[in-house]
Parts: structure tokens; C-alpha cells; sequence
């Protein structure tokens, strides 16, 4: 979810109209976006929607903002000349990075203000929209240092050397992915091609090496350029006209008026950016049903119009740049938008139905209940959790665990496999608190064995204090047992976290469901416990199972 | 359902004092106006308040009192009842607590010997074993420590004191020679007076000294290790007026019983008599029993709410693959939401085996769209949607109920599921938390349904009736919607996202499409209102004193 900054003083221009605070932080929900923070003139605007990037620039949220407070409603009009400025695409681009959109803007003011908010759109669309600019990557320059037409070709790594921006000396496209921040950031994206994308102009001059860095000489933007080229290259071609669209709408919004590209590629000519609406069935039906109500023409006319979109008899007109349209049902929540979320008139739900909770659940409250009345203390931990807690602290191997693969910190590596480590964990940090300390925790755990893995619901006791022993767990168990009319069968096993000959295996019915005995001294010294712990497991998934045989 | 037992109104109430038997020792800061209204009924009391007081006196309390008519100390009182000085000054602590007795506090330096000092008063002082000496032979100065046995500091202390009395003179021959004057033949017939001092019975008040004891005794503590001293608080116990009234009233009373014994139910002893009464407005120590956890126990509550509405739970793995958490859920496999930093990819088992009938019909959906929808427009990875991950959002059982054989149309679903994101973690993120979500699936329902629904749940989960809803976006939904209450101190708050799920979800999953109403609510914050925590990860907590004392309620 995208956030942006914003003057507010520019956006209010932009809108032309003076508006509160207050009238803005309600129009923001038309755009589902949320105001962050508003100190000065300063805005901070975070947007909900991650399909509608047209929002994402200043001048694209005062296209929208102007429909929903009356200034300006339909869909917005791009001031184009009739002139043109030429893009050659050559052959070898194809396959790795085949797609360009561009165009000359003449008769623009770039001003400080505008051009940190140019910088802040194209960051943000790059990054969030275009896939930190694996789909499209935007280049914009000062046009009246270049000599047209363009050309978009792949070359030879090594082949071409050019100074980007930030640097000071001529490096070939191989030294710039190793090299440069952005090589470094971006580089990924082209390299493994045998050949990558390069803009020059008809003197040879390098534009920019797309999707990585401007060049030095031509690419480089200062306030006070009053005349501008933009391009987007990319691997989506929808993509690549949505943005190319965008900005084409952000520059006139500005007074620029665009010079559009004509774009030669193997033998086609195409004319950009795409700024003809486009246009979408609307069955009637769809928003019945979805809404509930039905609309007049008028009413529905005015309210997409309200959206800056347009409406009729039954198609509903798009500005180019609204892809996140694949469906009637968006343009029904747009119509739904318009109309006002707080006009929807609720229905109570009148079916009859049977509730219920999950199959395990009353066997679950009866042991936990059990365990109250036992006089243990309910804890509830993380899932996430560490191989320190699980099995080195407990000195006992990996029961076959699963982690995961992108974990920022070790303690949070991976899915507990069982729950009595970190009940010793909670004892080891209230040493201070009074005893006796008795603990149980009801929760999953998860075990995986090769490629099958489990969860099951089990439900963990310990019992710490001056006293303790076995005997007393052991009644604990034996009194739940016969609270749910389970006879258990005990049997001295193994268990390296316990000491040897005070731990047994609890079955049911044949199958082994639980295990109980005294902690070792070894495992109570890792955790720095200084008195005796009782502990036991039970498997309450395969305990029902038992149940049931 | 778990029964849970009320907790203290304030539950960090410690008790405020130590019960013994019933009663109670207060402790410091015990309010001052429960003693005025005590020595209130010391004034002028009615005979009514005295029975009360005198049914309410303990065993310990029937012993001590009379014992004070002649003594005021704790100690003889122990001796003349023959309790343990503890069991009376407790009985002393009750007793002026209901206004019968005062007791005052006295500093008293008493002193006992030191080490040297109970040398010189079995062996004698210094000085008198140098004049012993000195009476039967003269002592050149140089053989002065030889000759009187005594260390160089007692010889000259001894030395010093002998000449300041002019028992001895000092002669000088060729040496210098120490020998006995008459005045100190006299001295060591008649005796020295630090000897008295020293042959008292110790240890011994400092007051009891007599003027010239006092003299002597602050010339003697001067030298090393004859004295030890310490300030001691002795504590006077006298009777008030009240005290006496109940006295002359009679406390040895055999009317009064104490415990319910089994003999005594037997002899059906308690017939006729009165049981002594309790101060039953007196704290109690403080005592843990078995407890739900709070969180817990809050969406317990959740649960059984949800299922009172006559919605059924759903459950699903949380080693959960792709697909069901996002693809089957119409999230393209490029959304910024499935990324890396997001969202726990798991290790090993790396990939999950799917239906692949159904991974067709949703690789559909995305391609080129299904049921009028344009799809979007990109290449379906069906390997990436096998990956292995831990479930980012409970609408994976969502997901999985709409494809599976029993789902029941009409139907209300609800899930309480452990998500997990990767987030910093800190007051209001953790990277594993509870969600709660579901669905509403019946033919003909739309957004005016939807508004019902969240309206319902903002009443009957959080118990506001203000709220709004507002439009949203989720990849899954469309129209989406959040709703916001009105917290009575925070403003607006977000309660959860809700929508109807778009048909490129419900069609490929079920076969045809059904309005399905989705929603979400932020469980962790609701409980976080609930047990008025500001910090999440509190719900978790691990700190026993606080799961002791919070209210599950």
C-alpha cells in the first residue's frame, strides 16, 4: 500500500478550490485512501487500492478529487498538439524488455515542487505498481538537449560507455550493473540477457540504459526545463500504456501539452500515449444484484461521472489509464462509491442456519476446563518460535520441525513442535513470582515427517515448586482422565528431556497419546530454573482418535 | 465452554494485611478512619457494640486482655499467660484495632559486655592486676609488660588510670621504677568503682544507672570492647476505657465458640451459644487458583457469539500452500502482497500437492478470466502456487470451504485462525496473531445485506452502534468495504474489512456463481479494547503475576 507525500497547497491549486481539512480527509474516502498525517502543509496520503496507481500521483488524485467535489466530473481531457517526435524500437529488444511508450510535453513549468513530486510518482509506480521495475520503468528527461528521432535498441554489454547519473566518469552497461546503486538495485532484472536495452539519440547520444539509470548528459532534470520527453519501457504491455497514460495526464493537469510519440516497431506504428477511453458493458443486472437497488440513467451517469469516468446506455467510459477494470462488479463498486457507502440501506439476514464449532472443540474445552479445576494457570503463546527453545535447550533432538525460509530472527524460525519448552520458558522468567507455578497451554503444534506435515491440537502441563513430583502430575492426569472416561495405560520410555526412569508413556486404546515425568536437571540448568519441574504432553487430536476407535 | 471465575474489581489489589485465623494484621497504610470509627464506639458505647465486640474476641485476645490489668510489656505478658510473644503481640494488634487497648513506643538503650569488658570482670580491671603486683614488689618501667602480664594498650590504660588517682608515683633510681602509694593500698582494699559497674547483671537499661554509674560507665565505654549498646523499641501495652468495660464485662465467656468442629457437631455443642464473630471486611492474602488465560477466554466468547449467530467454524492448515491463501483467492501471482517480505515461505516440505482440476479452473481466472471477467492478463505459475507458506490471512478457509463437498448453501462460516505476517515486531505488530473470518454464502445477497451484517457484528462484538463503513480494497472482493466504530475515547476505530467476493473467486472454486459475502474482523485489537491493552503483545504475555491478576471476564 502505497504512501505519498503531498503539499497541500499545490494539491488545493491543482483542484482549483479551496477545501478543509476535513472536506479532504472525507473525499479520501471516495479514492479509498487514508490521510496519514497533516502537519503544516504537509499530507501524507496512504492508499488502500494497490490496482489504481492513477491516485498516485498529485495531479491524479486532483483529477479525482475534482469529481467528487464538483469542480470538474467526466472523464479528463488530455491538451495534445498535432505534432509528433519519433521512437524507432529495434528487433533486439524483443524478449527482453520489448514494450515503450513515450512522448515530448511542451509549454510545461517544472518548478521545484512539481518535479520532487514527478520523482515521488515515478518511485512509487516503479516500485509498487511496476514490480520494483520488472513490469515498467519510467525515464524522464529535459527533451531540447536531445535530437530525435529515439532509439530503443539491446546492445552488447560491454559495447556502449556513457556517465549515469551520480557518477563522473564513462562506464560501459556491464561495469553499471556492477558498479552503480541502482546496477546494483535493479540489475537483476536485464542480466541475464545476453544483450541489454539502451535509448540513444540520432547523434548517438545515450538517454538512458532502461530499466537501470539515466544518463549524465541528457537525463538529467532541473527545475526551470520548460520542455520534457517521457518513456516507459516494460515487460506488460498493458502496463507500459497505463503508465504512459498516467503521466501524459499529470503533465497536462500541469498545462503541458503533449507531443505525442509515434513508436515504429517491426514495421507498425503506433501512436502514444493511449489516452482514447475505453469502453465497458454494464449489465443492469450486475448491479441489482450486487447493490441491491437499481439505478435510473441519469443517476448513473452523474455518478460515474462523479468518478471522472462516463456512462451510456449501458457502457460505462474509461480514461486509458483505469486497468483495474476486468470485471462489471468494479464498476459497480465504483457506482456504489459515487452513490455513497453511507446511503446503502441495511437488510437483516433472515435464513435460518445451524451454527457450530470445529469437531475437536468440545473435547478441547473439556481438558482445559479440567485443567482450571486441576488449579493450573491457561498461558497462550506465539507459534513461531526457535530450534534454541525446541531442542537444544531441551536436549533433545529436532522431533522434524518446519521453518521457514525468510526469517528475520532466529527465535522466530519455525512452528513449535511441542509446547513444554515454552512452558519452561515462561517459567524461567517469573523466578520471582510466587509458587507453586503451575502452567498448562492448549494449542497446535506442528511435526513434520519428510514431506508430511501434521498439526495437531495438544494440550501441555508443568508444575514447578519446592515439592513437586511425579506423583503429583500423575494425579493430576488420572483425575482428567476419569473426567472424560479415558482409562490410560503408563509405560516407563525415553526421553532425553527428562530424567531417566521418572517418565512414561501415556496410551489410549492402543495408541501412545501422551508422556509425562520430572524435567532433567540439565534441561532445568539451560533454562536457569532452580526448582524442580513435573511436565507432560498430550496429543488431543490423536487422543480423540483413540477415543473413537 | 470453560466456566470462569469473576475476578477482584481492581486486580492488582494486593491484600493489606496477613490473616491469622480469620483475623487480620494490618499492615502500614491501613485507613486511618476505620480506627476513628472504632475509638468512635470507645466513647460512650451502647452495651449493644460491646457484645458485638466481645462475641468477636478471639481465643488470644480472652487471654491477653485480663494479663494487662497488671502488666504493660509484651514480655510479661507472655509470662503471666504462657503464650508465645508472637501469638501476643498479634492478639495486642487486634485488640487496638477495635479501640481496647493503646500501646506507645519507648527507645531504650540497653547495654551488655563486651569481650575485654567481660575479661576485666572475671579477671579483674587492669589497674587492680598492675597494683596486685606492684603491692608485693616494685616494677622498673622497662619490665612493666613482662612483669603485670597485661598488653602494651592495657598497661598503659591501666598505667594511666592508676596515676590519674595517684595510687602509684614513679621513682627515678638509675631506671625509672613504678612502685605502690598508701592511697593505693587503700584503693585495692576497698575496690574500684568501674568494678561495681562491671559486675552488674547485664544487659541493663542505661536509665536504670544511678549518677555515678553513669559517670563511670561513660569513662569505661571509652576503652575498646568493654561495652556493646544498642537502642531498643519497646512496645507499652495499656487498656483504655473500653477495654476495661469489656474486662469488668467478663471475657472468659464458654457461650463463645471459635471453629466448627467435628466433636462439636457431634455433642451438638454449639446449641445455645454464639460463635465469635469475624472482622469479614478484613483483606485475605492473596491466593492463585487454575485460571483461564484472558485472551483466550475473550475469544472463547468470540466463539461462542459467532456460533449463537448460527454460524459454523471452519478450520485449515497453517503450512498452507499459495494457492489456497492467494491464488484461489484471485490475487495475482505479481501482487505486492505475496512477496518475500510479507509473507514465511517454509523450507521443507518446499511444495504442497493440489487438486490440479481446480489449480485449472483458477490458473483460468487469472489468465483470461471467468464468468465476464477479463482475467489478468499474465502467465499462471502452477509451480509457484504449490509453494509453501504459513498462512498469511484466515480467508484461506474460506477459500477451502467454498471448493469443498460440504459447504452448505445457505450457509454462515466463521474461522478464528493464527496468521502469520512477517512484520517488526513491537506494541502493534506481531508476525503471528489471531484473524477472524468468514462467510455468508446464499443466493441473492448484496451489499445491503453486507452493511447488516458488519452493523451486527460491530454491535454484538464490540457493542457499538456507531459506526461506518467506508469503501475498501481486497484483492478478493468487489465492492470492499471496512468498517470503522466509534470508540468512546479513541475516535474512529477500524474493526475489520469486509466485501462481497468477486466471481473470479466463488466461480472457479464452487462452479457457478453465488454471492458470498466476506469478511474479516481485527480480533487481536477488539480483545486488546476488551482487556484494555495497549500493548499486543500483551495478549501473549508471559509475565505470571499479570495472567494471575487479569480479568477474564
Amino acid at each position: 500500500m502505497p504512501t505519498l507525500m503531498y503539499s497541500f497547497k499545490d494539491l488545493s491549486s491543482l483542484i482549483k478550490k479551496k477545501i478543509s481539512r476535513e472536506q479532504f480527509e472525507e473525499s479520501l474516502k471516495f479514492a479509498k485512501a487514508e490521510l496519514e498525517r497533516f502537519s503544516g502543509d504537509e499530507i501524507l496520503v496512504k492508499f488502500n487500492d494497490t490496482n489504481q496507481p492513477h491516485l498516485w500521483t498529485v495531479e491524479g488524485l486532483a483529477i479525482f478529487l475534482q469529481g467528487i467535489l464538483g469542480v470538474e466530473e467526466g472523464i479528463p481531457v488530455v491538451k495534445t498538439s498535432g505534432k509528433y517526435c519519433e521512437v524507432r524500437v529495434e528487433k533486439s529488444v524483443r524478449g527482453i524488455r520489448q514494450y515503450i511508450s513515450a512522448f515530448k510535453v511542451e509549454n510545461i513549468v517544472v518548478t521545484e515542487e512539481f518535479l520532487a513530486q514527478l520523482i515521488q510518482s515515478q518511485e512509487k509506480i516503479c516500485d509498487v505498481y511496476g514490480r520494483k521495475r520488472e513490469k515498467i520503468a519510467v525515464g524522464i528527461y529535459p527533451s531540447r538537449k536531445i535530437s530525435f528521432p529515439v532509439t530503443f535498441k539491446a546492445v552488447q554489454p560491454k559495447s556502449v560507455r556513457f556517465t549515469p547519473l551520480g557518477m563522473f566518469e564513462d562506464l560501459n552497461l556491464q561495469e553499471i550493473l556492477d558498479n552503480h546503486p541502482k546496477g546494483l538495485e535493479y540489475g537483476k532484472i536485464i542480466s541475464g540477457f545476453k544483450k541489454y536495452p539502451l535509448l540513444v539519440d540520432s547523434s548517438r547520444n545515450v538517454l538512458s540504459f532502461p530499466p537501470i539509470i539515466n544518463s549524465s548528459d541528457l537525463g538529467a532534470v532541473e527545475p526551470g526545463v520548460d520542455e520534457l520527453f517521457f518513456e516507459v519501457t516494460g515487460t506488460d504491455h498493458q502496463l507500459v500504456n497505463v503508465v504512459s497514460s498516467i503521466f501524459a495526464h499529470s503533465f497536462s493537469m500541469r498545462g503541458g501539452v503533449i507531443i505525442p510519440g509515434k513508436i515504429f516497431f517491426e514495421g507498425k506504428k503506433v501512436i502514444a500515449p493511449k489516452i482514447a477511453p475505453v469502453s465497458f458493458k454494464l449489465p443492469e443486472d450486475v448491479i441489482e444484484r450486487t447493490l441491491g437497488r437499481s439505478f435510473s440513467e441519469k443517476e448513473k451517469k452523474d455518478a460515474f461521472r462523479k468518478m471522472r469516468l462516463d456512462y451510456s446506455a449501458g457502457k460505462v467510459l474509461l480514461p486509458s489509464y483505469r486497468a483495474d477494470v476486468i470485471h462489471p462488479v468494479d464498476l459497480v463498486e465504483d457506482l456504489a462509491i459515487s452513490a455513497g457507502y453511507d446511503n446503502i440501506k441495511p437488510l437483516p439476514m433472515t435464513t435460518y442456519t445451524v451454527g457450530g464449532m470445529t469437531p475437536l472443540m468440545p473435547l478441547i474445552n473439556s481438558l482445559r476446563f479440567l485443567s482450571v479445576g486441576a488449579g493450573f494457570q491457561e498461558t497462550f503463546s506465539q507459534l513461531l518460535t526457535g530450534e534454541e527453545i525446541m531442542s537444544d535447550r531441551m536436549g533433545c533432538p529436532d522431533f522434524g520441525s518446519v521453518k521457514v525460509k525468510n526469517y528475520s530472527s532466529a527465535n522466530y524460525s519455525m512452528l513449535r513442535t511441542w509446547i513444554i519448552p515454552q512452558l519452561l520458558e515462561i517459567l524461567s522468567k517469573n523466578k520471582h513470582n510466587v509458587y507453586p507455578q503451575k502452567l498448562f497451554e492448549e494449542g497446535v503444534v506442528v511435526v513434520r515427517n519428510d514431506d508430511d506435515v501434521k498439526e495437531y491440537e495438544r494440550i501441555a502441563f508443568a508444575s514447578s515448586h519446592t515439592n513437586v513430583d511425579f506423583t503429583e502430575l500423575k494425579q493430576v492426569f488420572d483425575f482428567i482422565f476419569r473426567g472424560i472416561g479415558v482409562v490410560p495405560v503408563y509405560e516407563e520410555c525415553e526421553h532425553k528431556s527428562f530424567i531417566q526412569g521418572r517418565v512414561a508413556s501415556i496410551s489410549v486404546n492402543g495408541t501412545k497419546i501422551a508422556f509425562i515425568g520430572e524435567i532433567h536437571p540439565q534441561v532445568l540448568s539451560s533454562f536457569g530454573l532452580e526448582l524442580s519441574v513435573v511436565a507432560a504432553e498430550l496429543n488431543i487430536t490423536l487422543l480423540s482418535e483413540a477415543m473413537n476407535k | 465452554m470453560i466456566v470462569r471465575r469473576a475476578g477482584n474489581e481492581n486486580p492488582w489489589r494486593k491484600s493489606q494485611g496477613v490473616a491469622v485465623d480469620g483475623r487480620v494484621i494490618m499492615g502500614r497504610g491501613f485507613s486511618s478512619d476505620k480506627r476513628a470509627g472504632i475509638s468512635g464506639v470507645n466513647s460512650g458505647a451502647p452495651r449493644g457494640v460491646n457484645k458485638k465486640i466481645v462475641e468477636g474476641l478471639h481465643r488470644l485476645e480472652r487471654a491477653v486482655l485480663p494479663a494487662l490489668e497488671g502488666q504493660t510489656s509484651i514480655a510479661g505478658v507472655v509470662k503471666v499467660t504462657g503464650l508465645s510473644s508472637v501469638e501476643v503481640s498479634r492478639a495486642v494488634q487486634w485488640l487496638e484495632k477495635k479501640g481496647l487497648v493503646r500501646t506507645t513506643h519507648e527507645s531504650v538503650e540497653q547495654i551488655s559486655l563486651g569481650k575485654i569488658g567481660a575479661d576485666a570482670a572475671s579477671k579483674g580491671l587492669p589497674e587492680r592486676r598492675l597494683l596486685n603486683i606492684l603491692s608485693s614488689q616494685d616494677i622498673p618501667m622497662s619490665l612493666l609488660g613482662k612483669k603485670s602480664g597485661l598488653s602494651r594498650d592495657e598497661a598503659n590504660a591501666a598505667l594511666g588510670a592508676l596515676r590519674f588517682l595517684s595510687a602509684v608515683t614513679l621513682k627515678k633510681d638509675k631506671n625509672l621504677v613504678l612502685s605502690i602509694t598508701d592511697r593505693g593500698r587503700t584503693i585495692l582494699s576497698n575496690g574500684f568503682a568501674e568494678e561495681l559497674l562491671l559486675h552488674k547483671v547485664f544487659p541493663l537499661n542505661v536509665k536504670s544507672l544511678s549518677v555515678d554509674e553513669k559517670r563511670v560507665y561513660s569513662q569505661l565505654r571509652k576503652r575498646k570492647d568493654y561495652f556493646r549498646s544498642d537502642v531498643l523499641k519497646i512496645q507499652h501495652v495499656f487498656l483504655e476505657s473500653l477495654g476495661r468495660d469489656i474486662l469488668s464485662a467478663g471475657v472468659k465467656d464458654d457461650s463463645i465458640l471459635d471453629r466448627v468442629t467435628t466433636s462439636l457437631l457431634k455433642s451438638r455443642g454449639w446449641s445455645g451459644k454464639t460463635f465469635r464473630r469475624y472482622d469479614v471486611s478484613a483483606g485475605v492474602p492473596q491466593n492463585n487458583f487454575g485460571k483461564v488465560q484472558m485472551y483466550r477466554a475473550f475469544l472463547d466468547d468470540v466463539r461462542q457469539k459467532f456460533v449463537s449467530l448460527g454460524f459454523q467454524e471452519m478450520s485449515g492448515p497453517i503450512v498452507e500452500s499459495e494457492f489456497w491463501n492467494m491464488d484461489a483467492l484471485f490475487m495475482p501471482q505479481f501482487h505486492s502482497a505475496r512477496d518475500i517480505h510479507d509473507v514465511y515461505y517454509v523450507e521443507f516440505p518446499s511444495k504442497i500437492n493440489l487438486d490440479q482440476s481446480i489449480v485449472k479452473r483458477v490458473k483460468q481466472a487469472h489468465e483470461s478470466g471467468v464468468d465476464g471477467s477479463a482475467g489478468w492478463h499474465y502467465s499462471f505459475n502452477v509451480d509457484k502456487t504449490c509453494s509453501t507458506i504459513l498462512r498469511s490471512q484466515g480467508t484461506s478457509c474460506s477459500s477451502r470451504i467454498l471448493a469443498s463437498s460440504n459447504l452448505k448453501i445457505p450457509g454462515k462460516y466463521f474461522g478464528i485462525t493464527r496468521v502469520f505476517r512477517k512484520d517488526v515486531i513491537d506494541a502493534t505488530h506481531l508476525a503471528d496473531f489471531n484473524q477472524t473470518e468468514g462467510i455468508v454464502i446464499e443466493e441473492g445477497l448484496n451489499m445491503r445485506h453486507l452493511v447488516g451484517l458488519l452493523k451486527m457484528f460491530a454491535r454484538e462484538f464490540a457493542g457499538v452502534e456507531e459506526v461506518r463503513i467506508v469503501p475498501g480494497y481486497f484483492p478478493f472482493t468487489e465492492p470492499s468495504a471496512e468498517l470503522f466504530a466509534k470508540h468512546p475515547t479513541l475516535g474512529w476505530v477500524e474493526l475489520g474489512g469486509a466485501g462481497i467476493f468477486r466471481p473470479e473467486v466463488v466461480s472457479p472454486l464452487l462452479g457457478r456463481n453465488v454471492s458470498v459475502l466476506a469478511w474479516g474482523l481485527g480480533i487481536d485489537r477488539l480483545g486488546m479494547f476488551k482487556l484494555g491493552i495497549t500493548d499486543i503483545r500483551s495478549l501473549f504475555s508471559q509475565d505470571l503475576d499479570y495472567l494471575r491478576n487479569s480479568k477474564v471476564l
